[in-house]
């Protein structure tokens, strides 16, 4: 990885709500073309970690560098634009507008002023997940679990991101759904896009995913390969194997 | 028969104030979940500044634009010097803000164009129309054709223009529209400015009858309020229809009861809502839908 390929680098990161810190000193970096994953348990900060990175949350100290350019206090209305953009956690879809409502306002920021990118845009979303043509005029709220987070990752496209974040976009969904929806994370990827995947089905993630890192309680405990993370042990049995046990004991 | 009918004409003009008004309520309701209680002022402003400019010798259609645009400046600027420096976007302490400032704006007309009711002339002259034998005032059917007209006018924007979905979605879910590139503070900035502007409609449209005088904001403000409180706050058409029926109630309360419980029937309104149905007549979930 050179270091002109970075596309996104944290480097000492802390951030949290007010007073209450949930980031303690994080590093991390994503190069051009990586799949990145960040895994850990619930409660782990990982959710706070994409937020940080877009400027939903504040970060107190360390930088957060998009492109070798510090964004500092930037507001995710000026990153979008500059080509990050996140699917947030719980989808946070625009519920009583339509679908295709919904993938126009994804363009809002970075489109408005092109619309033969726009339409592009749309024609590679829909190509994806055809799905959201067929639901073109149907309330978002009225879709399935499986179709509204496929529209939260559609949104974010239209904004024809380079780097894409991704929270938790297994989260509450059938195994089949899951799979379509990583099939297309794969497609994406191996179009040239950025991603940048928080998740906490580290199997499923890692698998997919070129690198990885472990997040507990704020800090980064462990980072490699996405292969030597499956085999290493310390994960595979907090993670991987007896993770939902460690879950029963909460 | 007549008598029922002349009823409902006064009814319905009143209510179409009541329900641009009221409009304004929901509008900022929308963007900052909090009740501007400075709406009443800007119905106001929209009277008193239309008389300032026909009073500089433009002609009455320019000086109604004028005195639209000016308002919602006016509001565009209240909500950046007032509500935008709030923490947080606490809604308790917008709607603190809000009051304060309504008592600012009142004092400032009175200082500004003096204490005097001070008239506007009718938009068409001549004499009252006649329908099915009740009298209708020309300026009653300006007073229904503006309401329509900014009724229709804000569906095409929130539908049909992608300034409006920005509007919408900043409502429905902040953050998201946030991501996607909106500048939801020039949202909360833009949904005052409209909220002012369909406040200065009503009260231009109405000043021909009443005339327009730096106290009418704050009665103004209670009928809009509890219209959009009947309506339930949750949309554009909730907030048409309350206005309506409040109107109506007024009107056939004056005609059939006694003229001197008119203005309690909002307040009754107001309370009786709150107790019993506080999501309004069309409120369901307590959700927002623009």
């Amino acid at each position: 990885m050179t270091e002109a390929g970075v596309l996104l680098e944290l480097d000492g990161v802390h951030a949290g709500y007010g007073r209450a810190a949930v980031l303690h000193g994080i590093d991390l970096t994503v190069a051009e073309g990586e799949l990145v994953a960040v895994i850990g348990a619930n409660g782990a900060g990982k959710s706070t970690l994409l937020k940080a990175i877009v400027g939903l949350v504040g970060v107190s100290a360390g930088t957060v560098a998009y492109r070798g350019a510090p964004v500092g206090a930037a507001r995710p209305e000026r990153l979008v634009r500059d080509g990050l953009a996140l699917v947030p956690e719980g989808r946070l879809l625009f519920g009583p507008m339509t679908v295709s409502e919904n993938l126009a306002l994804g363009a809002y920021g970075a489109g408005r002023k092109r619309k033969a990118a726009t339409a592009e845009a749309l024609a590679r979303v829909h190509a994806l997940f055809p799905v959201l043509e067929e639901r073109a005029a149907q309330p978002a709220e009225t879709l399935s679990g499986g179709e509204q987070q496929m529209l939260a990752v559609g949104r974010a496209l239209m904004s024809q991101p380079s780097l894409l974040l991704l929270d938790e976009p297994s989260l509450g969904l059938a195994p089949r759904v899951i799979a379509e929806i990583f099939a297309a994370l794969d497609e994406l990827r191996a179009g040239g896009l950025t991603i940048l995947l928080v998740e906490q089905d580290a199997r499923l993630a890692l698998r997919h995913a070129d690198r990885g890192y472990v997040m507990r309680t704020g800090r980064v405990v462990l980072e490699g390969p996405s292969a030597d993370l499956l085999a290493d042990e310390s994960v595979q049995t907090i993670y991987l194997g007896t993770w939902q046990a460690e879950g029963d004991d909460r | 028969m007549d008598e029922l009918l002349q009823f409902l004409i006064a009814g319905l003009k009143n209510g179409s104030i009541y329900a641009l008004v009221a409009l304004g309520f929901t509008i900022v309701f929308a963007a900052t979940g909090a009740i501007n209680f400075a709406q009443g002022e800007f119905f106001m402003l929209g009277g008193m500044l239309g008389v300032f400019f026909a009073g500089l010798g433009l002609p009455l259609p320019m000086a109604a634009v004028a005195a639209i645009a000016a308002t919602a400046a006016i509001g565009a600027v209240f909500e950046l010097l007032a509500v935008r420096p709030i923490k947080g976007g606490d809604p308790l302490r917008i709607i603190m803000v809000t009051i304060g400032g309504s008592v600012l704006l009142r004092q400032m007309a009175l200082h500004l164009f003096g204490p005097d009711e001070l008239p506007l002339d009718p938009f068409t002259e001549g004499p009252s129309l006649k329908l099915l034998g009740a009298a209708v005032e020309r300026q009653t059917l300006w007073i229904w054709a503006l309401t329509g007209l900014a009724v229709v006018a804000l569906a095409l924007l929130y539908r049909r223009t992608t300034f409006g979905r920005a509007m919408r979605a900043t409502s429905i879910q902040r953050d998201a529209a946030r991501l996607v590139g909106v500048n939801a503070r020039a949202m909360v900035t833009a949904s005052f400015a409209l909220a002012a502007a369909l406040g200065a409609v009503a009260g231009l449209a109405v000043a021909p009858l009443t005339q327009a005088s730096f106290h009418v904001g704050a009665g103004m403000g209670v009928k809009g309020f509890a219209a959009a409180i009947l309506g339930g706050l949750g949309s554009p058409v909730a907030a048409v229809g309350g206005g309506l029926l409040l109107g109506l109630l007024e009107s056939l309360t004056a005609g059939y009861i006694d003229p001197l419980y008119k203005d309690a029937v909002a307040l009754v309104v107001l309370l009786v809502v709150l107790f019993v149905r506080p999501q309004g007549l069309f409120g369901g979930s307590g959700r927002v839908k623009m």
